[in-house]
């Protein structure tokens, strides 16, 4: 059975869809209305706020933390300095990865980690012999997600120190309503927008200051579904959706590796020592065998593709996550599409796909299987970088 | 000034590697850790004018190939004509020794038939031996990348066993994974002979006579041995260091490694740095890799398969300074003596260290070094080293005084039952304990052949990349007892691993 959130008692409050789900062992809201679209355009045009304990979080502590994390992470920390937050993935010795989340630099001695599956055992077989303390505060801790265009004048409202200035992807401490807090700018939306860590005492006074703030701004709690949609319009990729950690995959092939998940940007090869290194330079050197796209679907042959059985064009009501596969256009399958959305704000049919290298690039039309009335049929897509929506406040 | 090769170790093994990289022509660096060569054989002053032969003694396994590549009898190797050991049953002894009919006939006296016996299991020995000894002389195939030579090597080797003949094939097949027990319960009925024939077998793995397995190490050890170089380990560790001085290697004492660079040389302690583009570690694999290498240029896998290699220690070492040389049964000739009164009675021993807690009625390998060497003891007097089987490294409740005192007073009390009057002549004595081993030769675990015996550590030694001496950092190399063929005064992973370096 799930357990509860140190924000469950406000979060169940707002909830009158009862839509819940079992996200990492905890409860979760999927949508706290029937439908999820005002929680997407809250996301999108004021701001959500949405419970992100279950992300498992890791504090590492001691003179040989960062040595440790440099080790583990295949981008180089020892450029995250004091302050920054910084997101990254982690691989196996054959360079395939075992998942991907962010690390924060509280100071020299002092990171927190989060990640989607958990990783204690992984860190800790990794720091024999060094002087480090992990310790897994996934339960000490509750984190909200403030997202949207307006989640820096509700935050300065209700937080102490100069929010205004926090820079992207940067760390204060803080206090909300007296209680101390961390507050990252960062999120999963591909919005402006932080993340509030409190100790689970404080988190009820915490969440009720944050939403006192919001009165005038119209926040309002956002759920799992409207932020599914949110990342794939941004090009986030999902452990266990677009990607398989290798810890669980039986079969190679369904391994992938940063650079075929176009994560390339946050691998530095040429450092010291880091567990996947050796593969992952060879790799860079051979090329990858995936590439990680954008889709966007030709909307007229999308409707044409209904229209034939005498039907409105159906997209689909929440994010989908059940892949499908992608043909060229000779009707050879060349990839597969893990998840797409119909995105309200672009007014676009997306998905993010693997392609195999070779046979496609960018702005070529591929086609993507789709079901009308029971039957597989092929749509046109046009392939692009995975990242639909990047508005300019989400860095400014 | 740049070394070809920097050897690191002060053993058996490290000398072996030295002489024959020196012999090659190479220019050979060996850097020692402590101020006398000959590790698991060196000396050192536990008493006021008694001195330790080290712990290692047996040299009767040591390869007779090695002794004449290095032309170690010019160096003053000799062997002994016969080496006897006393071994003490319940109400009997037995004299063994390497000639077969004369411990046949000892063996008489307590069992005809278990000298007829004795004779025939010799003869099976003697007859199965040849592909298995040609087996632990060879550089192991590589399991991990095998090129066609892999291949061919370890189809030579079935094929050898095979021409054994179908009876015996079958027999060796079935034999190397048995308990020692059931095997030996098989050709004996006396138990004092069985247990000194088993311990030996059981006490380099974490197992005792009912494990399975154990039986492999009895073969090897049967197979392999012969004459026993005359002084013991002292003896050989001074031929050997005498051949590798001939052969120009250079000698580093006192000079610690704190960290390896593959390729490029060692750091010492003392903050200088040894220049040598190869580097063979005479030292444990997991000395090697995680305590002389920087953790972040291991792969996880082979971190955690050097993690997981077995070397937990579990025999302690008892020095005992003795005013008058003991008197012993049959003449005096033993230099060695085991007290095991039975199979049962060493699995006794093993039971309690599973559950780190000691046995009150230890089986003991006891050696008498001062018969060769007078040097260490004053005139008149001697030293006697006693292996204590079994030990466990950590004990419950730690090792304090007074648990060391109860494991001597028990092991001198067990002592002078078999041979009265030790207990009065003691003036002195030292206990090394697993931890005080691995403490002072820098063993892990204090496991003496720095890497247990069992049948899984003993094929593929210590992990499938490093099975061949080579590791997977370039210009790094292993011939530790922690490579194949295993632990003890043999030379073979010296010896083989200096193949694999010049192979290169």
């Amino acid at each position: 059975m799930p357990i509860k959130s140190p924000f469950h008692q406000r979060t169940s409050q707002f909830c009158q869809s009862m839509n819940w789900k079992d996200w990492a062992g905890y409860y979760a809201v999927v949508s706290y209305d029937t439908n999820h679209e005002q929680e997407y355009f809250a996301y999108r045009h004021a701001a959500g706020l949405m419970d992100v304990t279950p992300l498992f979080k890791y504090e590492v502590t001691g003179p040989d933390s960062l040595h440790l994390l440099s080790r583990i992470m295949a981008k180089d920390i020892n450029k995250v300095k004091q302050g920054q937050v910084t997101y990254c993935c982690w691989c196996d010795d054959d360079g395939k990865i075992l998942d991907d989340g962010t690390v924060s630099c509280l100071s020299q001695d002092h990171y927190r980690v989060t990640s989607a599956e958990p990783v204690f055992h992984w860190f800790h077989q990794n720091a024999r012999s060094l002087k480090v303390t992990i310790e897994d505060i996934t339960s000490r801790f509750g984190i909200l997600a403030l997202q949207g265009p307006l989640s820096r004048e509700i935050l300065t409202h209700a937080a102490g120190g100069d929010i205004a200035s926090l820079g992207f992807f940067k760390l204060i401490d803080s206090t909300i309503d007296n209680r101390r807090v961390t507050i990252t700018r960062t999120g999963y939306t591909g919005d402006l927008g932080y993340e509030i860590w409190c100790e689970n005492n404080d988190a009820l006074v915490v969440y009720d200051a944050v939403m006192e703030s919001g009165k005038n701004y119209q926040l309002i709690p956002a759920g799992l579904a409207a932020l599914d949609v949110a990342r794939i319009e941004a090009g986030f990729i999902m452990n266990g959706v677009d990607y398989f950690s290798a810890n669980h995959c039986v079969i190679n092939s369904r391994k992938s590796t940063p650079f075929e998940l176009n994560l390339g940007w946050s691998v530095n090869l040429n450092r010291d020592s880091f567990i996947g290194q050796q593969a992952l330079k060879k790799e860079k050197k051979e090329g990858s065998l995936w590439q990680f796209v954008g889709l966007e679907y030709d909307w007229d042959a999308y409707e044409k593709i209904f229209a034939n059985f005498d039907l409105p064009p159906q997209t689909p009501a929440q994010a989908w996550r059940t892949a499908v596969p992608v043909y060229n256009k000779n009707g050879k399958q060349i990839g597969r599409a893990t998840s797409g959305a119909w995105s309200p704000i672009l007014k676009k049919n997306l998905a993010l796909a693997s392609i195999k290298t070779g046979n496609f690039t960018m702005g070529d039309t591929l086609h993507i299987e789709v079901t009308a009335e029971y039957e597989r049929q092929l749509c046109p897509v046009t392939v692009c970088k995975p990242m639909f929506f990047n508005p300019d406040r989400k860095r400014d | 000034m740049p070394f070809d090769v920097v050897v690191i170790g002060g053993g058996v093994n490290a000398l072996t590697a030295a002489s024959y990289l020196a012999k090659a022509g190479r220019k050979v660096t060996i850097v020692c850790p402590t101020d006398q060569i000959g590790g698991l054989c060196s000396r050192h002053e536990f008493y006021p004018g008694f001195t330790s032969p080290g712990i290692l003694y047996d040299t009767s396994m040591f390869r007779s190939w090695v002794v004449d590549e290095l032309g170690l009898k010019d160096h003053g190797l000799t062997y002994a004509k016969s080496t006897k050991t006393l071994a003490f049953g319940k109400d009997q002894h037995i004299i063994l020794s390497e000639h077969i009919d004369e411990t046949a006939e000892e063996i008489a006296k307590v069992s005809s038939s278990d000298a007829k016996n004795y004779k025939e299991m010799k003869a099976f020995y003697g007859k199965i031996s040849g592909p298995i000894i040609q087996f632990l002389n060879t550089i192991p195939a590589d399991i991990v990348d095998p090129q066609s030579s892999d291949l061919w090597s370890l189809f030579k080797r079935g094929f050898q066993l095979r021409k054994l003949g179908k009876k015996d094939m079958l027999e060796v097949l079935r034999l190397a994974p048995m308990a020692v027990y059931d095997w030996l319960d098989e050709w004996f009925e006396n138990d004092g002979l069985k247990a000194a024939l088993a311990l030996l077998a059981v006490t380099e793995s974490y197992s005792g006579p009912w494990s399975p397995g154990t039986n492999a190490n009895l073969l090897i050890q049967q197979v392999s041995r012969g004459s026993s170089v005359k002084g013991d380990g002292l003896a050989l560790v001074s031929a050997l260091e005498k051949a590798a001085k001939s052969f120009g290697a250079h000698f580093e004492t006192k000079a610690k490694v704190s960290a390896i660079q593959p390729g490029k040389g060692v750091d010492l302690e003392d903050n200088s740095f040894i220049e040598a583009k190869t580097i063979v570690a005479a030292c444990g694999p997991k000395n090697v890799f995680l305590e002389m290498m920087d953790a972040r240029h291991l792969s996880n896998t082979f971190e955690q398969r050097v993690t997981k290699f077995r070397t937990r220690g579990l025999c302690s070492q008892l020095l005992l300074a003795v005013n008058k040389a003991p008197s012993l049964v049959g003449n005096g000739e033993a230099n060695r003596i085991l007290i095991a009164e039975d199979l049962d009675s060493i699995e006794r021993a093993f039971d309690p260290i599973k559950y780190d807690e000691v046995t009150s009625h230890p089986c003991l390998e006891i050696y008498l070094p001062s018969q060769e060497h007078n040097d260490l003891a004053p005139t008149g007097q001697a030293v006697i080293s006693v292996l204590i089987h079994y030990t466990p490294y950590s004990l419950k409740g730690g090792w304090t005084g007074e648990a060391r005192e109860k494991l001597c007073d028990n092991v001198i009390e067990t002592l002078d039952n078999k041979i009265p009057g030790i207990k009065q002549s003691i003036v002195g004595k030292e206990l090394l304990t697993p931890q005080d081993i691995q403490e002072r030769y820098d063993l892990s675990g204090g496991q003496l052949c720095e890497g247990e015996h069992a049948l899984d550590q003993l094929l593929v030694r210590p992990t499938p990349e490093c099975s061949q001496y080579k590791t997977p950092f370039d210009g790094l190399y292993l011939c530790s007892g922690g490579s194949f063929p295993g632990g003890g005064l043999t030379g073979a992973p010296g010896a083989l691993a200096v193949k694999m370096v010049l192979r290169k």
